[in-house]
């Protein structure tokens, strides 16, 4: 059985530009992703999604904490890519202009798992089926350039695929794309996972988007997971304040607009200390929110904030 | 009896393209903003909202034409104005914030010094007076008066953009038209925005004209929406009818493609295929091709623009049947 693993993973930048010190992008971070199971990371811009997905890609080490990939260590994983692929927002960068389709999808599948050129065309002609371009044929001769945005998004999810990943990481995938066409990519993403086995970290700023395709929430604020539950309990009964607000504040046709009138992220208070991260824009911030606050579980929850600290 | 601010009639707009074709980015649209209201328009991506928003204020790059049309403001025909008539009617009557204008602000200048420059192009007045005025602007879209000795780049995105929907508002226009004026900043910082939006236009009863591709929030901010495919509006009606009534089946698909937050949650169809080549006539209607509602006819016949009640308007040949979704 398929299992990742984040035990308390903290990932910090040395500052830029004149500031000192770091930035502490991820902060002590435990989550956990199981077989055919599909986990949204949501927070708003600058929160720490991407630095997790990079994280859990190796394409960036922790600087501390530890990733375990079925029970394994990720740094002495072997066969990663076999089990771990990411899908990046931007399509139109993401595939090589250079190459056909074909060869995009048909290079790592050789690498990856050592099989034949043959063999190899077949997984590419497989995989693109899968992800709905067909006759696959037609799109294995074609360049990046001559596809549609939502036609390349595809063709990262194929060349994913090929990998034969038990998880694949997709950052955002559909944010570049028309809701017509970024919603044909979010069925894709759900037909895959009822047809195999596969599970996702799926990276999103929008929460109903993050609830049509995950089973579970992952709210991040500066870092810090402030909330983490099944979709529906999160969305309909949020418990953290910053929750409360990514709710009231989500557009949603059968809701009135909110009246917000919350101070602007500029006007916060510094995040490198240890305090609560979201006390500045907070109604109920207390003295406590000065210190550490830690996870509080709550039968199929957990929530960092004062307010459920018993 | 609601009374027009804006008329559009029969307005086109055409971009050249490449080996002598020609784009129909906007073809022969007719709508009409009420004093007061907020007029939404959604629509997918090149499905011609900015062309619209720019040909109505005259504003369009020149490489394009308007082929056909006239834009009322009142009884003020805008096409017939000269440059130098059009650019007083601009900010005074009518003003608008262009998709991304918030990065389009001056990095050398203070907010406060740009919203003066704006007033005093207009209006013959000291700029201590003007000053004062920008003081009081930034402070109805929610931002402290103190920001005017700011530079743009001490500020958050979500401010930037206050400042220059106050920079809009300066003149006191009639209607302000405002395209993707939240799409690049944050949910919350958006909802922040589109509230002070209405309540500022509550305030002071002016009309707005408000584009975005985010539907929901639309159907949040605005009174009426008009729903663009291809260069037309395929429906318009006001957001409770759009929301429990849909009359147009790209409007029905367009609705369900942005997954409900709350509610059951269940799959929603994708729709299939891509919008047509817009310098290509189309023989009938322009969603035929991926309609799963479309019958023989809408291949062959342009529909006609129906109007099912007061303000509304539908373009579909099946309008009349009952949803059969
Ligand atoms: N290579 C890097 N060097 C320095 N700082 C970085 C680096 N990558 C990320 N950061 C910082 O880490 C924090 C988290 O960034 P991250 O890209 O993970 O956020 P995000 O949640 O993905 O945001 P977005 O929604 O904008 O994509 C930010 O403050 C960012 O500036
Ligand atoms: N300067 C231009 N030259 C040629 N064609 C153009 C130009 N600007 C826009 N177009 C075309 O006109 C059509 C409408 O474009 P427009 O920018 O009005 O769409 P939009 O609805 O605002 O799209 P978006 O949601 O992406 O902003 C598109 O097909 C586009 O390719
Ligand atoms: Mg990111
Ligand atoms: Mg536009």
């Amino acid at each position: 059985m398929f299992k990742l693993e984040l035990d308390r993973v903290t990932k910090r930048y040395p500052a830029r530009g004149m500031h000192r010190g770091s930035i502490l992008s991820v902060d002590q971070v435990s989550l956990q992703i199981h077989q055919n199971q599909s986990i949204a990371l949501v927070g708003e811009s600058g929160s720490g999604k991407t630095t997790i997905a990079r994280l859990v890609t190796r394409l960036e080490r922790p600087s501390s904490g530890l990733i375990r990939v079925n029970q394994q260590r990720l740094e002495d994983h072997s066969g990663l890519p076999r089990l771990v692929q990411m899908i990046f927002q931007d399509p139109f960068s993401s595939l090589n202009p250079h190459y056909p389709i074909g060869y995009s999808l048909e290079r790592p599948a050789e690498l990856l798992h050592r099989i034949s050129r043959r063999e190899a065309a077949a997984r590419a002609a497989e995989a693109l089926t899968l992800v709905g371009l067909t006759p696959a044929e037609n799109y294995l001769d074609k360049h990046a350039h001559q596809l549609s945005g939502g036609q390349r998004q595809r063709v990262n999810i194929a060349r994913a695929l090929v990998a034969r990943p038990q998880l694949i990481v997709a950052d955002e995938p559909t944010s570049m794309l028309d809701v017509s066409v970024g919603l044909g990519i979010l069925n894709l993403l759900l037909d895959l996972k009822e047809r195999s086995e596969i599970s996702y970290l799926f990276i999103t700023h929008n929460l109903a988007a993050a609830r049509y395709v995950s089973e579970r929430i992952v709210v991040l604020y500066r870092g810090i997971v402030v909330e983490d539950g099944p979709s529906f309990d999160v969305i309909n009964h949020p418990l953290h304040p910053y929750t409360q607000l990514l709710v009231e504040s989500t557009p949603d046709a059968h809701k009135a607009l909110p009246r917000i009138t919350v101070p602007d992220a500029q006007e916060m208070v510094g995040a490198s200390d240890a305090g609560c991260p979201f006390r500045a824009r907070c109604p109920h911030r207390r003295a406590q929110c000065e210190e550490p606050v830690a996870l509080q579980q709550r039968e199929k929850r957990e929530v960092r904030c004062v307010l459920y600290d018993h | 009896m609601p009374t027009p601010c804006l008329r559009v009639v029969g307005l086109s707009v055409d971009y050249p393209g490449s080996a002598g074709k020609v784009y129909h980015a906007v073809q022969n649209v007719s709508f009409t903003v009420h004093h007061g209201e907020i007029f939404g328009i959604a629509g997918e991506s090149g499905c011609g909202k900015s062309s619209l928003a720019h040909a109505i204020v005259r504003l369009l790059k020149p490489s394009a034409t308007v082929a056909s049309g006239h834009v009322y403001l009142d009884d003020l025909d805008l096409m017939t104005l000269n440059e130098a008539m059009m650019r007083s009617v601009r900010w005074e009557k009518v003003a608008i914030v262009p998709q991304s204008a918030m990065n389009n602000l001056s990095p050398v200048l203070r907010i406060g010094a740009q919203i003066v420059d704006a007033i005093v192009a207009h209006e013959s007045t000291s700029r201590n007076r003007a000053l004062d005025r920008a003081r009081e602007l930034l402070r109805r879209v929610g931002l402290a008066p103190e920001l005017v000795a700011s530079y743009p780049h001490q500020l958050s995105g979500g401010m930037r953009q206050r400042a220059v929907i106050a920079m809009a508002l300066a003149l006191n226009p009639q209607l302000l038209v405002m395209d993707e004026p939240t799409t690049a900043l944050d949910v919350v910082v958006q909802a922040g925005i589109m509230h002070q939006i209405k309540q500022v236009q509550r305030e002071f009863g002016f009309s707005v004209l408000v584009i975005t591709h985010d539907l929901p929030l639309l159907m949040q901010v605005a009174d009426r929406v008009g729903i663009m495919y291809a260069g037309s509006f395929v429906e318009i009606v006001p957001s409770p009818v759009m929301l429990e009534h849909p009359r147009h089946p790209y409007s029905r698909a367009l609705m369900q493609a942005f997954p409900p937050l709350l509610g059951p949650s269940r799959r929603a169809p994708s729709i299939e295929g891509t919008p047509p080549d817009l310098s290509i006539a189309l023989k009938g209607c322009s969603f035929a091709a991926r309609c799963p509602e479309a019958v023989a006819m809408c291949g062959v016949k342009a529909p006609v623009a129906m109007s099912p009640g007061q303000d509304q308007l539908v373009v579909c040949h099946r309008w009349e049947e009952p949803s059969r979704v």
